[in-house]
């Protein structure tokens, strides 16, 4: 038999059995009749007359299930002219009628399950799609599973995120695997669209780049010149616009959707804006496109072209690469192969750099430093960041609307013990179960539809206040946004709350029948009725208890974070970098010179406190520390050490308190003196036994004629957090430094008179006006709460979900609550009558839920020892089973004024003065709220 | 989504239906011939596809309108595979009511032109 009519006769075999039998074979035998004397003899025409028959043929067979399941049993009555339709519509559009009415008629009842419902359903949604770009939604390369990233690592010293390798390495890499195919990706510096404005990620990719992913651009792409070193030397014509692909983002944001964009010039700028880089677009990327590589918060939205080879010849450590292992070959003997080539090149003369580039040579720098190299699957590595606390998210969220539906559920079975009357009697005149359970179908339904509508309207400001509280170390594989994707997940959401919610009431509705029904004579409570409400009961207050925990632990985290000492008043400090506009330009101490004008300016401003400076950024992020100096003798580890020059007012503006030893006197702490003051986090780690004060610090010898510098240390001073509230402070040494000494600009520090918020725009205008420009000015207080984030948006969340479930655990069990009092009016009648007073009912009434209460808040608890060991990972300050979750007042600070801050307690050195903690209130709400700022 | 399952015990009819039924009105047939016939009364306007044929014949046989020929005619002699099927009573019943019913049609149409034109 030919192929076609094998694949005909699949198709007819889709229909009902009884029709199959009856009319398959001889249906295949006319289609191969047509076949011969029909069909056209061949090309597209042929192809389509083929697709057609198939097709037709497919759906025959599926609309003849539709016949089987909605057939009517027609007698052989008489004819009669009516109207032709209806069918299994019509009673499915009279169940929707009478359920629109009936829900008209109970409109509290429809309004409560709408809002639980709509509040549900949009925080879910919300969540979704959050959480869809790295958790659900496919890669968008062909065949994904295949493609792994590779990357290096130390044995002795694994990491969490390794770095990228030298392009030799990649060199190396494509050599050991000449028949996979492999992609370098080099990461290059952002570009801004302006001065600090409109951030874009960019990789350089090769030639072999789509090819290896299995995609291609939407509109247009790299062609073979673009790889040429020429396209991409600024120097030349044809490299001084080097050629681009671009986001589908970009291209609709700052093109407009252009379909003729090839070719269109773009200018981009560096971070301060005073570099520019000119761009010739070449095409555009599809619109779900995902960069191979997590850099972080800026997703790469910008590709350059830099061929295979000019990659594999640079030195920089700069480079990633794509394997594409197919799925036959063994990824174990991949990797065993890629660290062979590493293993190679260690053993391997150290390649020599050109003196030229760094002014002497640096060999040895060029040998590989790692000995391991692991394959990673492209699907784990994308959004390994966040994928955990996404996890949680989801889940929390998908349990909340659980919690929803069995809200809904109960709602719904009361309201059909109220009807059960009705429905009995309906049973008694012939309707069937099903007919019952189809009419409670069409009211959930109705109620899922209307509410899931709402979800979505909802769902938009939400989202959108979500996305601004997401912390920009979150890295997100697509921009989350209500599309397609999250109207069919809302839609799904909506079927689960109908399936979930019919269920209850319909076995229900199932039991009710007339004689049941009139024999008991009503207005009292079966068991199994009270069963089944606590029962729920129990339930929602399980469900509930896991969420308001989660929420009240992240939140708490978030408190106890943001009241964490930092050291300092974040209220009145600003962290100012300002340089020279072109320094380089200038002669010789000019720019020094300027920038002494400039502190001295500065300290001249009202509302100025007082200034000063160091050669380090003060917060340093996640960057790697490094220290100057390390204790004579010291063999311990160098991690979590850092080295900063400062001024001598240093410690005056940040009011650092001095715990042992003494300040440096009139004179002593310039650039070229040889004290030092360290931090009592480095006093401890170092000299664990005596005192800090008097100890010698050495500079590291890298080789034996380097000369050793050597550092006294004079004073130990209070701990600081530069990093994040909820790191622990490092082990901060202080060096001399001297504003004004740096040939370029310095990293001024200024405390303010009033809120240091205030001074920001006006000290800005005043730098601009004696030519320096500033990067990132900003308060203190402002860059804490960009480190601390990240806990902003689990509190968000988990706190707003459990509000969300505290208000739907409330209706519902008041809910259910009245509906059980109205059930059991006859019994409530009869003890009245027996002389029970007001009170006894009540309390008889309390104490019969305050059982469920009870086993609900255990099952509760015991549920959330499991679940909120997943959120340990989240928490500050707060463990996950914490049985008192508060937040601590901070302590009173005295108050502070203009006084000379440096003189050490009245009662002599050694004696710590009391630090003036940070008045500031607890107020995590503010946080939650106010997003990106306070 | 499929088409309503409508009743072919109610008129109208469907005029797919309607010409399947003309077609076994003169005796026997079988699928190939019905859609031939179907083809040649509508003037090429009503192409059957065998999906939507052997659909339709399905619901002609539950509505008890149509039945399988026990022994086929004289004159087969081609592939075993085929079927051949005829009207029963209930059938041609369900046909005749619908003729009537198109002829009452067809003539309200002329007396309505007819009307118009004198007007």
């Amino acid at each position: 038999m030919r192929p076609v009519f094998a694949l005909y006769r699949i198709l007819v075999h889709l229909a009902p059995r009884d029709a199959r039998e009856r009319f398959a074979d001889e249906q295949v035998q006319l289609f191969e009749q047509l076949w011969r004397e029909e069909r056209p003899a061949s090309g597209i025409r042929a192809i389509a007359w083929t697709l057609s028959h198939f097709w037709r043929a497919g759906r025959a067979s599926l609309a003849q299930w539709f016949d089987h399941v909605f057939r009517r049993r027609r007698g052989h009555g008489d004819l009669t002219i009516g109207r032709a339709g209806g069918g299994w519509r019509a009673p499915i559009l009279l169940d929707v009628r009478y359920a629109a009415r009936g829900l008209w008629r109970a409109p509290w009842y429809t309004l409560t399950t709408i809002a639980v419902l709509s509040a549900s359903v949009a925080l879910v949604t919300t969540a979704f799609a959050v959480v869809d770009g790295v958790l659900f939604k496919p890669l968008p390369y062909a065949r994904a599973s295949e493609l792994h990233l590779v990357r290096v690592d130390i044995t002795a010293k694994p990491t969490v995120d390794p770095p990228p390798v030298a392009g030799w390495d990649l060199g190396a890499w494509a050599e050991a695997l000449p028949d996979m195919g492999v992609t370098g990706v080099g990461r290059v510096e952002p570009y801004w669209l302006d001065a600090g404005r409109g951030e874009y990620g960019s990789v350089a990719v090769d030639e072999h780049f789509f090819e290896v992913l299995g995609t291609r651009p939407l509109i247009g792409g790299f062609m073979p010149e673009d790889f040429d070193a020429q396209a991409n030397n600024p120097e030349t014509p044809a490299g001084f616009w080097r050629p681009i692909v671009v986001s589908y983002a970009i291209w609709q944001r700052q093109f407009g959707g252009d379909p003729s964009i090839v070719g269109k010039p773009i200018t981009f700028a560096s971070k301060d804006g005073r570099r520019k880089f000119g761009f010739r677009i070449r095409g555009v990327l599809p619109r779900d496109f995902t960069a191979p590589l997590d850099l972080g918060p800026v997703a790469p939205e910008i590709l350059t072209s830099t061929s295979a080879r000019e990659m594999r010849d640079d030195f920089n450590r700069s480079f990633d690469l794509v394997v594409r292992i197919p799925a036959t070959t063994n990824v174990a003997n991949v990797r065993d192969q890629l660290l062979g080539a590493t293993r190679r090149r260690a053993l391997a003369p150290p390649r020599v750099v050109d003196p030229g580039v760094f002014g002497h040579p640096s060999a040895a720098r060029w040998r590989p430093e790692f000995d391991d190299v692991r394959l990673i699957p492209l699907a784990d590595h994308l959004g390994w960041r966040n994928r955990q606390a996404f996890v949680l998210v989801f889940l929390a969220a998908a349990t909340l609307l659980l919690l929803a539906c069995v809200n809904v559920a109960g709602l719904a079975a009361g309201r059909n013990l109220d009807r059960r009357r009705e429905l009995a009697v309906r049973r008694a005149l012939g309707a069937s179960g099903w007919a019952l359970s189809r009419e409670l179908l069409a009211e959930v339904g109705l109620l899922a539809v209307v509410s899931t509508g709402a979800a979505l309207v909802i769902a938009k400001p939400l989202l959108t206040w979500t996305l601004d509280l997401l912390p920009t170390s979150v890295a997100l594989l697509k921009t989350p946004a209500i599309d397609e994707r999250v109207f069919a997940a809302s839609g799904l959401f909506a079927l689960t709350v109908v399936v979930l919610v019919v269920w209850w009431p319909a076995r229900v509705a199932h039991r009710i029948s007339l004689t049941a029904e009139f024999g008991r004579g009503g207005g009292a409570m079966t068991r199994p009725g009270r069963r089944s409400t606590f029962v729920l009961v129990t339930a929602q207050i399980a469900l509930a208890f896991v969420l308001l925990s989660a929420g009240g632990l992240t939140v708490t985290s978030l408190a106890k974070t943001w009241s964490s000492d930092a050291g300092y008043d974040r209220d009145r400090l600003l962290v100012f970098p300002a340089f020279v506009e072109g320094y380089d330009m200038l002669p010789k101490g000019e720019a020094s010179a300027r920038v002494s004008a400039f502190t001295d300016t500065l300290r001249s401003v009202p509302g100025v406190q007082s200034v000063t400076a160091s050669n380090h950024w003060v917060f340093r992020g996640t960057g790697i520390l490094w220290t100057e100096v390390l204790p004579r003798g010291w063999s311990g580890e160098s991690v979590g050490i850092q080295s900063t020059r400062v001024d001598a007012s240093y410690f005056n503006v940040l009011d650092l308190p001095v715990l042992d030893g003494r300040w440096p006197q009139e004179g002593e702490w310039t650039d070229t003196s040889s004290f030092a003051i360290v931090s009592q986090t480095a006093a401890r780690k170092f000299w664990p036994d005596g005192s800090a004060v008097g100890q010698v610090l050495v500079t590291p010898q890298k080789r034996a004629s380097q000369p050793v510098t050597t550092r006294t240390v004079i004073a130990v001073v209070g701990d600081a957090r530069y990093r994040s509230l909820d790191q622990d402070p490092v082990s901060d040494i202080y060096l001399p430094y001297a504003i004004g000494s740096s040939s370029y600009g310095s990293m001024f520090i200024i405390r303010t008179v009033g809120p240091a918020r205030e001074m920001l725009e006006p000290l800005i205008a005043i730098a601009t006006a004696k030519g320096l420009w500033v990067e990132e000015p900003a308060t203190f207080r402002d860059k804490l709460f960009a480190a601390a984030r990240h806990r902003v948006l689990p509190a968000w969340l988990f706190g707003s979900l459990g509000a969300v479930a505290l208000l739907v655990l409330a209706a519902g069990i008041l809910g259910l609550f009245v509906m059980s009092i109205a059930r059991r009016s006859r019994e409530m009648g009869i003890r009245v009558a027996l002389g029970a007073s007001t009170q006894r009912i009540v309390g008889l009434l309390i104490r019969e839920q305050l059982r469920a209460v009870w086993l609900g808040l255990a099952v509760g608890a015991v549920i959330s020892t499991w679940t909120v060991r997943g959120l340990a990972s989240q928490l500050y300050g707060v463990g996950p089973y914490d049985p008192v979750v508060c937040s601590r007042r901070p302590r009173d600070g005295r108050d502070r004024d203009t006084g000379d801050h440096r003189a050490c307690d009245a009662r002599g050195p050694g004696r710590p003065r009391r630090h003036p903690q940070d008045r500031v209130a607890l107020q995590p709400y503010q946080l939650l709220f106010t997003g990106r700022r306070l | 989504m499929p088409p309503v399952p409508q009743s072919f015990s109610k008129l109208p009819l469907p005029p797919p239906v309607f010409l399947i039924l003309l077609a076994l009105a003169d005796g026997e047939e079988h699928g190939y011939s019905i859609r031939q016939e179907v083809i040649e009364r509508s003037n090429g306007a009503v192409r059957l596809d065998p999906g939507s044929l052997y659909r339709l014949m399905a619901r002609l046989f539950d509505e008890g309108l149509v039945e399988e020929s026990p022994t086929p005619p004289a004159h087969h002699n081609d592939d075993e595979r085929r079927r051949y099927y005829r009207l029963t009573a209930r059938g041609r019943k369900v046909m005749a009511a619908e003729t009537d019913r198109l002829e009452a049609l067809v003539k309200q149409a002329r007396a309505a032109g007819a009307k118009r034109r004198h007007a």
